[in-house]
């Protein structure tokens, strides 16, 4: 009997391997950029938007050794850690740079309170996440461990990635942040020779009971 | 077509490791969006609902909330029932309280009027002159009411704008506390140190007041007038006298 015509060429047998070799390759790009492209350290570290008035934290609470508390300083009492209104720049830009161009939105907004100006939020959380500023500066959280060296930033920059992996981290392990409460804004602390941080921080989670959530959801999602 | 992908899962990578964000103002990418924004009122955010365009509600005019009453005059405002400033500080004054003063005082006030309260803070300095920040170790202030400095805190005067917002009562109060602490540790005399204290290591020559330790908070407790003891000594020979 005559052999049957084969219906597909032969070269269909390679075809459909390197088909399959391909897929596989495409799934496996898909899971790696998925990962990779969608990280908190991908997308969100390095954030640095143009804010409306030119503020140099380097300036201001770097070189003056501003407290950061003089201006957020809802940041011990509240959740949320406040941007002050510009009649606390006019504390002093009443008789500093007065006429200065760069404070032209300041002292619009000092004069006439329906016109503030538009800060830019740069460390932005999803909106179910319930952080609490408060909590986490009175227990001896620092400014630093989510903010970086803001004292050194001439334009603020996201620093950290504040994803939830990130916050588990330390949520895991507190004492690698915990810092004696009087020295949560002085960003360049170090602990006192002969001493180490995880020493530190485990006197104050021991002695303060400082249990963050770790696998309980609710603590910071409602 | 293998090649390709290969290829662009190389690059791809590549990329991701080094990070895909320019370092600049672009908004963050949002692969997820999930319910990162929701259409709910956060602090200090914009409102279309409102006519002032904010979220943040001010308290209506004439109203105070629930819980928030204190009727003591002399505590809320420094002032007595008939309106005169108060002469005493209303909160009871202990260690704790004057620690508190001296945190809030080196936060609030320092930048300006120095952390010795004579005036020759940060902002002095920088603005070669334009702004003259009291100096708190004057007599006139030293013999001037509590209610005063407390006053002058809530509702500022002259170029000083009002503080009231920033600083809650309680703290105002300890930092008028600790400004009082602040006079007298600066105006010390012999008579101020215990019998029996070792004073030789004092030299009257020097340790003028700008040389004296300053408060720092927390980092050199010794050295804070809150706490009495080997720091005043130092200081005993050189009474500021102006």
């Amino acid at each position: 009997m005559k052999a049957t015509k084969l219906i597909f060429p032969k070269w269909i047998n390679t075809a459909v391997r390197l088909a399959l070799v391909g897929a596989a390759l495409t799934a496996g790009a898909v899971v790696v950029l998925g990962k990779f492209l969608t990280m908190p350290e991908t997308v969100d570290v390095g954030y640095q938007p143009t804010q409306p008035v030119p503020y140099s934290h380097k300036l201001h609470a770097g070189e003056m050794g501003m407290d950061c508390r003089f201006c957020h300083s809802t940041v011990d009492k509240a959740d949320f850690a406040a941007v002050p209104p510009a009649q606390t720049c006019m504390v002093c830009h009443t008789a500093i740079k007065k006429d200065s161009d760069k404070l032209a939105l300041i002292r619009q907004a000092f004069a006439d309170a329906s016109k503030p100006v538009e800060w830019v939020k740069v460390h932005k959380l999803p909106d179910f996440v319930y952080f609490s500023h408060k909590v986490h500066v009175n227990s001896g959280v620092s400014c630093v461990s989510c903010h970086g060296r803001v004292d050194q930033m001439e334009v603020v920059q996201q620093q950290k990635p504040l994803g939830m992996a990130w916050c588990i981290e330390c949520h895991k392990a507190p004492e690698n942040a915990l810092r004696p409460k009087e020295f949560v804004t002085k960003l360049d602390w170090t602990p006192p020779p002969g001493t180490t941080q995880q020493e530190i921080g485990l006197k104050i989670k021991n002695e303060n009971k400082i249990h963050p959530p770790v696998e309980n959801c609710a603590g910071c999602h409602r | 077509m293998t090649r390709r992908i290969f290829i662009l899962l190389v690059l791809a990578s590549a990329l991701a490791g080094c990070g895909l964000r320019p370092a600049g103002n672009t908004t963050p990418l949002q692969v997820h969006p999930d319910m990162d924004s929701q259409p709910k009122f956060k602090a200090q955010s914009a409102s279309a609902f409102f006519a002032d365009g904010r979220s943040n509600r001010p308290a209506p005019l004439g109203t105070i909330a629930q819980g928030h009453l204190n009727e003591d005059d002399g505590f809320v405002m420094g002032k007595d029932a008939s309106g005169n400033l108060i002469k005493g500080n209303p909160v009871a004054v202990t260690e704790a309280l004057l620690k508190r003063g001296q945190e809030r005082f080196n936060i609030n006030c320092a930048t300006c009027h120095g952390q010795l309260g004579d005036g020759n803070g940060a902002v002095k300095t920088r603005s070669f002159g334009a702004l003259a920040p009291a100096n708190l170790q004057d007599t006139r202030l030293r013999e001037i009411a509590d209610g005063h400095i407390f006053d002058v805190i809530t509702n500022g005067i002259r170029t000083m704008q009002p503080l009231g917002g920033n600083i809650p009562v309680s703290d105002r109060w300890a930092i008028v506390a600790y400004v009082r602490a602040l006079q007298r540790s600066q105006s010390t005399n012999i008579k101020d140190v215990p019998a029996g204290t070792d004073i030789k290591a004092a030299d009257p020559s020097s340790s003028p007041v700008s040389a004296a330790p300053s408060p720092a908070v927390g980092s050199s407790p010794a050295a804070s007038p809150a706490s009495s003891g080997a720091a005043s000594t130092t200081k005993t020979a050189a009474p500021t006298k102006k």
